[in-house]
């Protein structure tokens, strides 16, 4: 502001620089990310993406991140019926009816489960020996000798043979298939002979496809869904009644981003629509429309582009959220309108340092009030916050560097503008008993709903996929028993064999566990790979049992029979990883992990109430294990910043009341007040209404501190101005509107934020005038504008 | 995953108490004499007779033989009875496959509530028995050929899943089927003589129904 040479109403050299220097850089910005986006649109829909990365847990970050990484890209698609016949007509018609579509290439069939079967038998053959279930292990211990000479005897004889999946001397006692079949129920690969899944007395045909790279699109437009919807109608077709489920992460990316694409449009746009119209009505010509559109679109612009240069992409949360920020953002260009309005003859250069300090105090205390967002350890909040700050800051220097300059003609008195401005004389003013009792009233309301207020820190307020798409992947995912990826056992192990043995002790408990139906099945590593110690014992187990049992098979048949040789050493976990055998199951090694390494074993269907509990119970005084549930810790942490935020509102509330008693000392009340009995008249409705307190809640009030103390400065600040109500009611207009159509988000997190800001700041704007101090003697107001 | 056991029992018991009415065949005098076949098969509810096996197993210089008896009952599954060289019973119902040892003591080898696939290998093969023709045909490639009363049948699992189990299959008969030979994937080979053949009494004496349960 010292650039402008006072009483000399031309602008310094030094701003007209400034003026080109601020255009070079958004020229720079804009090809810069014309380019980025042109390789890859860098929007990011993953809900992990917005959980902190706690630093006193990285790992559990990381792992987290693993599992859920390990799945990101499949779609499994569910087909069920009565009659599997159809089904199995079904399941071919809805394959070719997405190997033929047009975008086909979105989803690509994933390998059948058939060749690994073959790969994995063909590894294990050699190890066949030191495999073992539970049960097999249990049978082979306590069993009698004799009993399993008569079984291999009869197998041997019977008609049936048995199931066999080598020679018969290679596995007298058929071990081996009931290995395998007992394998294969626990990772939830109950096929019938046809290659159906039988459950909830329905055959369904189980699809697995995966999306190729940048499949992602974000026109709004949902194109593995409608490519899923046009195989369905093609299969139901030849199999009516089919009942067709989706599940995959990529279709909750697709929701996501068809919803943000629409929820983005809606606020953005709407609330352009709302701020020009209100421009349009206060100043009735082209050019405030076309500057403060301007603003905005510089606003936003580089508001994106600096949020992907700082974070690398953008959420499509915060894209949401800083849709709202137009509704902010208008507020300098409406003030410089508006006083350029009220003074109409007044030197532009004059008006701009005239109005400079306000607009930086403007700019100041919304910027802090966003700034507290990224206080918490949450990246999407952290992303809003440098999202709006550095749209306000870039709205801002728009209007101060360039609008003096674009801004030539005059600005037209209009009706609307006289109007609104006389609004302010008939608004009543609280003075004596009647303040009093409407503060009290007003209290006494709040409290009512307050003591109605309850808490609700759960996680799922970020998610905001569609319940139709949210009960599908239940669905599946009890129908094939898939685990969940934020609930978790966290081995750790000095080298390989520790780990493994850990796991086998936790696996135990868990078979307890499963046994008494307390949980459902598990996955982990050492059922895939038994530690070393557990592979030497079973093979010793194996082959004394077997070599009794081929001795009484010689006596009988008259023949020598020798047992075949086995590996000598033990299965390794590197070879084990190395072979197509470990495919399905790398996900769970974690890797190297400080001294040692990690691995996770999962746990299906925790629907029973006291899984949980049991599970935390199972992994307590067992070394090296640790029971994970990220869900809880990520609830426990929005409630953390909850309780640390309401702290930091009222310390806010302490300092605001602070600065404004330093300068307006007992006029101060009449500043916060409005905004205080708005915060908590808002809570106490939000509590009427049934809505939950949540951190989202707190920190929209930590905005509404933020942006509606300016309403009551403003009011001060001029008393009795008509231009500067005018300035208030149309940027508190569009504030409003553009939280109220946040409020109407899809995603619980974002709509708290909306519906909260939309009964605080119109709230503040409907009190604010109620305490403004009696208007300045008419002859004093003439004088102000004189200065102009 | 686990298809080979159920499929395996399936072809077997299909082929025990056969009808091959169940067989399409793609050649027109294939299918003439499939046709002329299943006229004259004889589709009793209950078959009862005796079997001799032998056995040619890899690693067995000499087959391995043994004898005993059967029952079939339609609607209800298979009882085999082996008696020589050692007594033992095998069971295969639409619930379960049962073994019982010499001395009384009996296992289940598989259950339908843990391989729903048993289920539906039970389901088709009581379709068989009932002269489902798409059942079979889903499942074999067949090849007919007959002189006088005598007939023969050969099978090629379409299937890989099968295919993995047993490479060919083939049955002899007349009015009931007198032998049956299946060579295995391995190259094991099982050849099967049925003898003393009688659908009378068509009811299960209270001692057989006994052995189903």
């Amino acid at each position: 502001m010292t650039d402008t040479t006072p009483g000399n109403a031309t602008p310094h050299r030094a701003w007209r620089w400034l003026a080109l220097a601020w255009l070079a850089l958004l020229l720079a910005l804009a090809v810069q990310q014309a380019l980025q986006w042109r390789q890859q649109a860098p929007i990011d829909t993953d809900i992990l993406a917005l959980l902190p990365q706690d630093a006193t847990d990285r790992l559990l970050s990381d792992v987290t991140r693993q599992i859920a990484d390990a799945n990101s890209r499949d779609v499994v698609v569910l087909l069920g019926g009565a009659d599997s016949d159809a089904v199995l007509e079904a399941q071919a018609v809805f394959a070719r009816a997405m190997a033929s579509d047009a975008d086909a290439a979105l989803l690509q069939p994933a390998g059948a489960l058939d060749g690994w079967f073959d790969e994995a038998r063909a590894f294990y053959a050699p190890y066949r020996d030191r495999l073992l279930t539970p049960s097999q292990r249990e049978r082979l211990r306590t069993g009698n000798a004799d009993a399993f000479a008569q079984q291999a005897l009869a197998q041997l004889y019977g008609p049936m043979g048995g199931p066999r999946l080598t020679g018969w001397l290679q596995d007298p006692l058929s071990l081996w298939p009931s290995w395998w079949q007992q394998q294969a129920k626990a990772a939830g690969l109950r096929l019938g002979g046809d290659g159906l899944l039988q459950a909830d007395d329905r055959h369904w045909a189980v699809l697995r496809f995966d999306t190729r790279d940048s499949a992602f699109q974000l026109d709004g437009e949902p194109h593995i869904g409608a490519l899923l919807d046009r195989a369905g109608v093609a299969a139901s077709a030849v199999a009516p009644g089919l009942e067709i489920l989706h599940a995959g992460v990529p279709l909750h990316a697709e929701a996501a981003a068809v919803q943000a694409n629409r929820e983005i449009n809606t606020i953005g746009w709407g609330s352009l629509a709302a701020v020009l119209l209100l421009v349009w009505l206060a100043f009735r010509s082209l050019r405030p429309i076309a500057l403060v559109a301007m603003s905005l679109l510089v606003g936003c612009g580089v508001a994106l582009a600096v949020t992907v240069l700082v974070f690398g992409s953008v959420h499509l949360l915060t894209l949401v959220f800083g849709a709202s920020l137009v509704g902010v953002a208008e507020d300098y260009g409406i003030h410089w309108f508006a006083s350029r309005q009220a003074a109409p003859r007044a030197n532009r250069w004059s008006l701009l340092r005239h109005l400079l300090p306000g607009l930086w105090l403007a700019l100041l205390t919304s910027a802090l009030a966003y700034l507290a967002l990224a206080i918490t350890p949450f990246p999407g909040l952290r992303q809003m916050a440098l999202f709006s700050v550095v749209g306000l800051a870039a709205a801002f220097i728009t209007v101060i560097l360039w609008f003096p300059w674009l801004d030539g003609g005059t600005i037209r008195q209009t009706r609307f503008s006289h109007w609104l401005g006389g609004t302010l004389q008939r608004w009543p003013r609280l003075q004596g008993r009647a303040l009093w009792l409407v503060v009290g009233g007003l209290l006494l309301v709040s409290a009512g709903g307050m003591l109605r207020l309850h808490v609700d820190d759960d996680l799922r307020s970020l998610q905001s996929s569609p319940p139709a798409l949210m009960q599908q992947q239940i669905r599946i995912s009890r129908l094939l028993g898939m685990p969940s990826p934020a609930q978790f056992f966290l081995v750790q192990g000095r080298d390989a064999a520790t780990l493994l043995q850990r796991e086998e002790a936790l696996t135990a408990r868990l078979r307890a566990l499963e046994g008494e139906g307390r949980i459902g099945s598990h996955r982990a590593l050492s059922d895939w790979l038994p530690s070393p110690a557990r592979q030497a014992e079973d093979a010793r187990l194996v082959a004394g049992v077997e070599a009794q049992a081929l001795q009484a098979v010689s006596a009988a048949s008259g023949e020598t029979l020798l047992r075949p040789a086995f590996a000598t050493a033990p299965l390794e976990l590197s070879a084990f990883l190395a072979s197509p055998a470990s495919v399905p199951f790398r996900p769970l090694f974690i890797g190297a992990l400080g001294e040692g390494m990690a691995s996770v074993v999962l746990v299906d269907d925790l629907s029973r109430p006291e899984a949980l509990a049991d599970l935390e119970n199972a992994a307590s005084s067992l070394p090296g294990v640790r029971w994970v549930d990220r869900t809880a810790d990520f609830s426990r942490l929005l409630g953390h910043y909850r309780t640390l935020m309401s702290a930091l509102l009222l310390a806010g509330i302490g300092l605001v009341f602070a600065a404004v008693w330093w300068r307006y000392r007992r006029q101060a009340w009449r500043v916060i007040v409005p905004t205080l009995l708005a915060g908590t008249l808002t809570m106490g409705l939000l509590a009427l209404l049934g809505q939950p307190l949540q951190l989202f809640n707190v920190l929209a009030l930590m905005l509404l501190l933020g942006m509606g103390i300016d309403y009551g400065i403003f009011l001060l600040e001029h008393r009795g101005d008509p231009s500067a109500w005018v300035a208030v009611c149309v940027g508190a207009a569009s504030t409003w509107l553009s939280f109220g159509l946040l409020g109407l988000s899809d995603t619980p997190a974002l709509r708290a934020f909306g519906l909260t800001l939309l009964l605080g700041i119109g709230l503040v704007w409907l009190l604010s005038p109620l305490f403004r101090p009696a208007p300045l003697p008419e002859e004093r107001l003439e004088e102000r504008k004189d200065i102009a | 995953m686990n298809v080979f056991h159920p499929l395996r029992l399936l072809a077997l018991s299909a082929l025990l108490a056969l009808s091959p009415a169940a067989v399409a065949a793609p050649h027109s005098d294939t299918r003439a004499t499939l046709q002329s076949i299943t006229r004259d098969v004889a589709r009793p509810d209950v078959l009862r007779g005796t079997f001799v096996q032998e056995k040619q197993v890899a690693g067995f210089r000499n087959p391995l033989r043994s004898e005993g008896r059967f029952v079939v009952a339609r609607g209800r599954g298979v009882v085999w009875t082996t008696l020589k060289p050692f007594p033992s019973e095998m069971v295969v119902t639409a619930e379960r496959i049962l073994s019982r040892q010499a001395d009384g003591r009996s296992r289940v080898e598989l259950d339908a509530r843990e391989q729903p696939a048993l289920r539906s290998v039970n389901a088709t093969l009581f379709a068989l028995m009932s002269g489902d023709v798409a059942a079979l045909s889903s499942r074999f490639d067949v090849d007919a050929r007959r002189e006088g009363e005598a007939w023969t049948l050969s099978l090629t699992p379409k299937s890989p899943a099968l295919a993995k189990a047993f490479s060919a299959l083939q049955l002899r008969g007349d009015r009931y089927v007198r032998e049956v030979e299946i060579v295995e994937t391995g190259n094991d080979r099982t050849r099967i003589r049925f003898d003393a053949l009688s659908a009378t009494p068509a009811t299960l004496s209270a001692e057989e129904a006994g052995r189903f349960d």
